[in-house]
């Protein structure tokens, strides 16, 4: 080392009484002399200008609105003539607190290269003092501040040699007096954040180079950036002020040709970011992004004048800066990073339901076994580390799963392609149909209706669209998933129950037979081959809304909340397929809460308790607005009661609700009676006897729920129609499953601390077999196939060429009259390609027009050309009497002038054309408002809902 | 919910207390059971809706073109209404007790509006030789049984569209081999009204006795047959019109059986596709009874059988018998041709009547045949000549089964038969010239308006 330099120290200081001190003590005990210290202080309040005074003699005091480029200006201008003062300038914040050989490492590395003239040290947290903070940055093409570190990565020499880099943190900066004044300084631009990134990116184009000197270290608290300190140029929006400097450093420095990119970039960046600063809840930052974005992008003249000084100054090609900016693929490494975060959060959320209790039971009586157990649970954590191929081949149930789930895949062939049929009707043809049926309040079908769409029209259409807009996919997907997914969202569930029973779960074989028997429930119970798409997908999403409502027993209020909208959610996606499930989940949420509010009386008083489940179930009209508001205003309230799917829907009796079959349909039913037969023995182990009578009472609530529901016939324009009870007869299923595999693991459990006793092996062993027939037998006939009502080429018995014609507008409608004039008449007026999937409940729904009515029945007894006349004012094209046609109508209609025969394929359906011109605005209705408004409301109320039970990233929420 | 406390501890516990746990594991589940048991749900079966009926409107006939002889077409209101009847264009009046005619040779559509719609019949007859026919409403599926298409027993199959818009009619040729393919037969349009006559002989040349179904796939039709019997050299062609019967029946009893020598054949037709047996009997005014030496007539699937009945109907007709019964072991449709006297007549199954109804009939001596009667009761009957002029008014007892013959007199063009108390067969056998039979049926006064609601897509 030659010898010593001349050294000013400048420090900048703004509220900083709790560190000055220490940087005080930093500074003067520097191993190498420092020949002048200049302080400058930003208004401060709390005395640090006066601390300042004392020990250095002297401060400069300015405003406490002065930025800190202008700050460090004024503490140049302190220093006098640039060629008489120090040669360094040691820029230090009253946060940062430099190791007592900082400056000697600093100007041994100034020595040891000479061409240095930015040099930086090593950032260490302060207080903590080992943890990394920079060693040196850089930006990249999203505008991130790249430290090349990893969050809180300690400090153990592995980063310590000198490098050039982009830049260094002002904290600890030691620059070249004549660099810094050739430079121009920080640039005033940027008043708190991104003036160092800035300034050594200048620097690199100006020709300067920047090192960091891991020798030396400067202890920094970030008292700015962590919101510690405020200030009022940062005001409460730290992140603000971030990121516009990161805009600003871009778009100032950027190459001209890479410009326009640029611009665009970051501007379609920003709605990026906000989107995911949405979803987790984080308002304020999304706003702040924007507000930066604008800030930036409202003063082109600012930047135009910024990158015209750079530019003057600019020695080095870009090509030798680039090397120092952060590699163009980081921002998609951090996004695939944040993706993982998010995956791993949503997927821990209720899985550690269990555990979080345990852990919350521990913490609140470290004595417990509760805390012996999640101590022995730690050590056991660092298990067998052995390859993901491996683990799977050598694991048996993991391959009966793929097997199952393969098996299930080949007993689903069928629903491939496009299909209808049994209770489901074709898709529509393109997903625009689907999202005018959804955003429709008046609907131009049969006689024209205001009765809204069905709600599962909205997820039906997301869907479709997700798989390029193609409904007939989104059919086939949900009917082919629908297995899969209910499998795993079972085996999900039943293993959160079984550790929140007890900490070992339930084994997996219980799991495994619990879950795969669940997952064929729709399958065995017939509704899968009638292509009962409401039931189905129920059945799919119902135990990811039970694991979903195991949330409610979290230890933690705010997970407690997250969990209620998550449930709510969830409730509401099975209610707009099951809309049965609304009024079950409210009784069942309602005795629960009665129950635990009876049982823990506190829990009465405490919002946070009840205030989950209610708000998930209160969340649900709200969510299904547009669907349930309608349909009661136009008295089609009996929808709420009813299943998806054409009418009239399944029904079943009180044994076949009971073996989980529809009428006349299903696996064999003796296989059904298996499992209520199982979960009554599931009472006979006292180990888990009390979970399971919470299942038994849940079933209970059920069952009483679909007495009341059986009661009830609803009596519908076209047809009379018991109300649903398939997604009680689901939940009787479900509930049946889970107190099976609980009632399982406390017979194991019991066994394996006292043995099988001899006497009940044998039982055991029967029921256990008997219950490994029901997912057998029940795969077994799923695969085998051919139990299904499902078609692809519907052959709706109307003739081609009147279903070209009526495509071409709504008024080409079809009447069609089925049945004989000896018991009776039914009509109905198809439009368009026919009645699609979402349609048959707003027809079904309508209310009776009684003067259509009046005017068919004219026709077809005694007609007169004012009922062809009629038939054309409300839109019909045709009539059909299909196959078989009753003579005495056809007679009549061929007798009649203005009806004019038309053909048919099928001898005996008979056709007629209607001879007059069509009214265009046959089937027009008025928009309603209310409507409109409604969705606006479910569109908010969905987005919310999404943000409200994302998981959070936000470490201060999620602790 | 945590692990069961050690057994020791269990032991006492229970030993002190009975396990709640224990009690709720039994009345939980039984609860939940029972509920559910009694939560099943059926589908809800939608009522027949029968039509309601209202006074018809408006009635259209068809009359099938004259014979010779028979050019007069007559009309009367069942329901003893006036007013003008429309045919082909030209107005006659009918009245009460009234009889309006009009001579028309081709086929005429006969139309009654309003008044004159309810109950409104039509008929045309002639004397020299003795024809009849009524003129029947459009029916959608017509049977006649014992038609030919040869040289020596052929008919003409005459369709007449009585409403404006086109119509066509398919027919069914039954044989006794089986179906006869006959694709002329299929199809067949009749434009509005407008009739078609089809030459069988011509058409579909064969021997054997036919039998047709003729239905009516577009617009209303009303179909008839001439039926003529040529016997080649010995004597003049002769021709009558053949009664058809809306459906195939097991029991049907075929009235108005002429006495006298000549050659009778039956023909019994089967529709069906299973082999049928059939047994004749012979109808007298108190019994039924089965010929001695007939044996059961077997029909093959879809064709036709021929049992000849000379000697037998000869022999019962002279002691009193007037017509015959066919039961067969399934549905099949009949008709008797008997050649008597140089004239052929043409008997045909014979509907229940009732109610009170009206009948045409021509001048001649003439019986109305009654049989099998529902139960005790009786038939009152009115007859009028062509004045509107009451000549005899009488009733006949019946008993159940059974029935009964009333002779009435020459001049009688109009008769009222009003059944009390039962239903009953019945027809008017005509005789001069040769003889014709006039079958009695039920007036249509009502249409029906089918009830009608909104059905599912």
């Amino acid at each position: 080392m030659s010898g010593p330099r001349s050294v000013a120290v400048l420090l900048v200081s703004h509220d900083g009484a709790r560190w000055l001190p220490a940087v005080v003590d930093g500074i003067r005990s520097q191993t190498v002399p420092v020949q002048q210290v200049v302080a400058v202080d930003t208004g401060s309040k709390d005395g640090s200008d006066e601390l300042l005074e004392q020990a250095f003699g002297s401060v400069r005091r300015v405003g406490g609105a002065t930025s800190y480029p202008e700050a460090v200006r004024t503490g140049l201008d302190a220093l006098g003539p640039a060629d008489a003062g120090p040669e360094w300038v040691w820029l230090l914040h009253d946060d940062s607190n430099p190791d007592p050989t900082c400056l000697q490492a600093l100007l041994a590395a100034a020595d040891d290269d000479p061409g240095a003239d930015l040099l930086g040290p090593k950032l260490r947290e302060w207080p903590s003092l080992r943890r990394l903070l920079e060693l040196g940055v850089t930006i990249s093409g999203t505008g991130r501040r790249e430290t090349g570190l990893e969050r809180g990565e300690y400090d153990q020499g592995q980063h310590d040699e000198v490098r050039t880099v982009l830049a260094v943190n002002t904290a600890g900066l030691l620059v070249r007096r004549s660099a810094l004044k050739a430079l121009g300084g920080l640039d005033p631009h940027l008043p708190i954040f991104g003036n160092d990134l800035d300034l050594g990116w200048r620097a690199a184009q100006a020709g300067h180079r920047t090192l960091v000197v891991p020798q030396a270290v400067v202890f920094h608290a970030e008292a700015a950036h962590r919101g510690i300190r405020r200030t009022p140029l940062t005001g409460r929006h730290t992140h603000y002020q971030e990121r516009r400097a990161a805009l600003w450093t871009l778009l100032a420095n950027a190459p001209g040709r890479a410009l326009p990119f640029q611009v665009v970039r970051l501007a379609l960046g920003t709605v990026l970011r906000m989107v995911g600063f949405l979803l987790v809840r984080s308002v304020g930052q999304a706003l702040d992004e924007l507000a930066a974005l604008v800030s930036v992008y409202s003063h082109p003249g600012d930047l135009r004048a910024a990158r015209r000084a750079r530019r003057s100054g600019q020695v080095a090609d870009h090509d030798e800066v680039r090397r120092l900016l952060a590699p163009w693929w980081l921002p998609y490494r951090h996004g695939l990073d944040f993706l993982g975060d998010l995956l791993a959060a949503a997927t821990d959320q209720a899985a550690d339901v269990a555990e979080r209790r345990r852990a919350a039971q521990a913490e609140a009586d470290p004595s417990s076994f509760a805390a012996r157990r999640v101590a022995v649970e730690d050590e056991d954590a660092l298990g067998v580390d052995s390859g993901l191929v491996a683990r799977f081949f050598t694991n048996p149930v993991a391959l009966l799963l793929t097997v199952f789930v393969a098996v299930g895949l080949i007993g689903s062939r069928v629903a491939l392609g496009d299909v209808s049929g049994g209770g489901l009707s074709p898709a529509p043809d393109t997903v625009g149909h689907w999202w005018r049926l959804h955003l429709e309040s008046w609907h131009e079908l049969g006689a024209g209706t205001a009765v809204p769409a069905p709600a599962y029209v909205l997820p039906m259409a997301l869907l479709a669209t997700l798989l390029l807009g193609s409904p007939g996919t989104a059919v086939s997907a949900v009917l082919v998933l629908a297995v899969p997914v209910g499998l795993w969202g079972a085996w999900r569930l039943l293993r959160v129950a079984g550790r929140l029973v007890s900490p070992q779960g339930a084994p997996r074989w219980v799991v495994l037979w619990g879950a795969t028997t669940y997952a064929l429930v729709p399958v065995a119970s017939g509704a899968w081959g009638d292509g009962r798409i409401g039931f189905v997908v129920a059945a799919a999403l119902l135990p990811w809304l039970a694991h979903a409502a195991l949330g409610f027993a979290d230890p933690d209020a705010d997970r407690r909340w997250r969990a209620a909208w998550r449930s709510g959610l969830l409730l509401a996606l099975v209610s707009a397929f099951a809309p049965v499930a609304w009024l079950l989940a409210a009784v069942i949420g309602l005795v629960v809460v009665a129950i635990a509010g009876a049982v823990v009386r506190s829990a009465v008083r405490d919002r946070s308790v009840w205030g989950p489940p209610a708000a998930a179930v209160g969340i649900v009209p709200v969510l299904l607005a547009p669907w349930w508001v309608p349909a009661l205003v136009e008295h089609a309230g009996a929808g709420l009661l009813l299943d998806a799917g054409r009418l009239p829907g399944l029904t079943a009796t009180g044994l076949e609700l009971l073996g989980g079959r529809f009428d006349g349909l299903g696996a064999p039913a003796w296989v059904g009676l298996v499992l209520p037969v199982v979960a009554l023995a599931a009472l006979l182990p006292r180990a888990t006897r009390i979970p399971v009578l919470v299942c038994w009472v849940v079933a209970l609530v059920t069952a009483a729920t679909a007495a009341a529901l059986a009661l009830l016939t609803l009596d519908l324009a076209a047809v009379s129609v018991p109300a649903a009870t398939s997604f009680p007869l689901l939940v009787v299923q479900g509930v049946l499953v889970v107190a099976a595999t609980l009632g399982a693991q406390g017979l194991v459990a019991g066994a394996r601390r006292a043995g099988w006793p001899t006497a009940i092996r044998p039982v055991v062993a029967l029921v256990a077999a008997a219950a490994a027939v029901v997912p057998l037998v029940g795969l077994g006939w799923f695969a085998a196939g051919g139990h299904d009502s499902l078609d692809d080429d519907p052959d709706s018995g109307i003739p081609a060429y009147m279903v070209q014609s009526a495509m071409t507008g709504p008024e080409h409608g079809i009447l069609v009259v089925r049945g004989d004039v000896a018991t009776g008449l039914d009509y109905s007026i198809r439009r368009g390609s026919g009645v699609s999937l979402g349609e048959d409940e707003v027809l079904a729904l309508s209310p009776e027009d009684e003067e259509l009515t009046r005017l068919v029945r004219d026709l077809v007894s005694r007609p007169t050309g004012a009922e062809v006349a009629g038939l054309a004012e409300h839109g019909i094209e045709y009539v059909v009497l299909p196959s078989p046609a009753d003579r005495e109508v056809a007679g009549t209609l061929d007798a009649t002038a203005g009806l004019v025969q038309a053909s048919a394929e099928d001898r005996a359906t008979r056709a007629w054309q209607v001879d007059r011109p069509l009214d265009p605005d046959a089937v027009a209705g008025p928009r309603s408002w209310l409507r409109v408004g409604l969705l606006v409301v479910q569109a908010l109320a969905v987005l919310v809902v999404l943000v409200l039970c994302a998981p959070t990233t936000d470490r201060r929420r999620s602790r | 919910m945590t692990d069961a406390p050690a057994p020791a501890r269990r032991r006492t516990a229970t030993r002190r207390r009975p396990d709640v746990t224990v009690l709720l594991a039994v009345l939980l589940p039984a609860a939940a059971l029972a509920l559910l048991l009694a939560s099943g749900t059926e589908p809800v079966g939608r009522a027949d809706r029968p039509p309601s009926t209202t006074p018809l409107t408006r009635t259209l006939l068809g009359c099938p073109a004259s014979l010779p002889g028979a050019d007069e077409v007559r009309v009367a209101s069942g329901v003893g209404a006036s007013g003008p009847v429309d045919l082909n264009g030209e107005q006659v009046d009918v009245a009460p007790g009234r009889v309006g005619t009009l001579a028309v040779g081709g086929s005429v559509v006969v139309r009654g509006d309003d008044a004159v719609a309810p109950g409104l019949v039509a008929g045309r007859s002639g004397t020299s030789p003795l024809v009849a026919t009524d003129c029947p409403a459009p029916v959608g599926e017509e049977w006649f049984t014992g038609v030919g298409a040869d040289a020596r027993h052929s008919s003409v199959l005459e369709l007449v569209n009585a409403n404006a818009g086109p119509a066509v009619a398919d027919v069914l040729v039954l044989d006794e081999d089986g179906v006869v393919d006959a694709p002329v037969l299929r199809g067949v349009l009749v434009p509005g009204g407008e009739s078609r006559r089809l030459a069988l002989a011509e058409l579909i040349p064969r021997d054997g006795e036919l039998a047709l179904k003729v239905t009516t796939t577009r617009g209303r039709l009303t179909a008839a047959v001439e039926d003529t019997e040529d016997r080649l050299g010995s004597a003049v062609p002769t021709t009558d019109w053949l009664g058809g019967q809306p459906a195939p029946e097991t029991t049907s009893t075929l009235l108005g059986v002429p006495g006298g020598n000549g050659p009778r054949t039956l023909v019994v037709a089967n529709p069906g596709d299973d082999e049928l047996r059939a047994q004749v009997r012979i109808v007298t005014a108190d019994s039924v009874f089965a010929p001695e030496g007939l044996d059961e007539v077997r029909v093959a699937p879809r064709a036709t059988a021929r049992v000849q009945l000379s000697a037998e109907l000869r022999a019962a007709v002279a002691d009193g018998a007037y017509g015959l019964q066919v039961t067969a072991s399934g549905p099949v449709t009949a008709g008797l041709r008997s050649v008597v006297s140089g004239d052929v007549v043409r008997s045909a199954p014979v509907e229940r009547l009732t109610g009170a109804t009206v009948a045409l009939v021509p001048e001649g001596r003439k019986q109305l045949q009654l049989a099998d009667s529902s139960g005790v009761g009786s038939v009152r009957v009115v007859a009028r000549d062509a004045s509107g002029e009451e000549v005899a008014r009488e009733e006949v007892p019946l008993t159940p089964g059974a029935g009964g013959t009333l002779d009435l007199p020459r001049r009688a063009v109009l008769l009222e038969v009003v059944p009390d108390r039962a239903s009953v067969r019945a027809a008017v056998l005509v005789t001069g010239d040769g003889a014709a039979v006039v079958r009695l049926r039920d007036l249509v006064t009502d249409g029906r308006v089918p009830e009608v609601a909104p059905g599912l897509p």
